[in-house]
């Protein structure tokens, strides 16, 4: 099926389409997701960003490739949580209450997924070692060197000029080396 | 590591050179960048196929 044909089918409410659009991007939403979401939280979003595709695709123009429009929802569903966040964050202190109350954003750190998926290494390292890295670094990263998308793509994605995109990459892997190299994995 | 080798590191992640074009240190280090980065971002199969069956028992929000 070609992107016309398919992008008609998801229109068409063709639920054999929508499982196939499910089961090629939700890993990939998930990825970008974790660099914003609350661990407890990413199911809620992961939902929350395919309901928002199944009810806009109809408003889907083909301006841009159907794959941008996805990663675009996914980056602006994952922001809006990480904005409610900071807001919990700067909330005043009750200082009448007696509900003990949790100010802390959870790191991505307390996540359960699969401590000894890195053979030798520790996940804590892991983790360790990308947190010390900012979102918008991490995503760059996610973007171009595990979905493999094109400058261009990830300029549109994350609305930064296509310079800009070009050295906060180059910025983000010269620090992510930097971080392996001294946490002497190599 | 030396400004030569962080420029061919940095070439072959932009797919400007293969890997048998990488020194050693080279290729660890780029094979070292890429599981790490997948690790990191790896998904967790349960709550992908959860939101899967929640979508699909709304027929994809119907």
């Amino acid at each position: 099926m070609n992107d016309e044909k398919f992008i008609e089918a998801l229109k068409n409410k063709d639920q054999k389409a929508f499982k196939i659009l499910y089961d090629e991007y939700a890993p990939k939403i998930y990825g970008i997701l974790k660099n914003y979401v609350r661990p407890n939280e990413i199911e809620d979003a992961l939902q929350e960003v395919f309901l928002r595709i199944i009810r806009g695709i109809n408003n889907f123009e083909g301006r841009s490739k159907l794959s941008t429009w996805i990663y675009r929802i996914a980056v602006n569903v994952g922001k809006n949580y990480s904005r409610s966040y900071s807001k919990e964050v700067e909330k005043p202190m009750d200082l009448d209450s007696d509900e003990p109350e949790n100010f802390s954003v959870q790191p991505i750190s307390e996540t359960n997924v699969k401590k000894e998926a890195f053979n030798d290494i520790n996940y804590q390292i892991i983790l360790n070692i990308m947190e010390q890295l900012d979102k918008d670094e991490r995503l760059l990263i996610k973007l171009r060197d595990i979905d493999g998308l094109s400058y261009n793509e990830i300029a549109e994605i994350t609305d930064l000029p296509l310079g800009t995109v070009k050295s906060k990459l180059h910025y983000a892997r010269k620090k992510l080396k930097k971080l392996i190299e001294e946490a002497n994995l190599i | 590591m030396n400004e030569k080798n962080e420029q061919m590191w940095l070439d072959y992640l932009d797919g400007l050179l293969k890997e048998n074009q990488l020194n050693d240190y080279c290729k660890k280090l780029a094979n070292l960048y890429y599981r790490l980065i997948n690790c990191y971002f790896s998904c967790e199969s349960n709550t992908v196929e959860k939101v899967k069956h929640k979508l699909v028992s709304q027929k994809y929000g119907r």
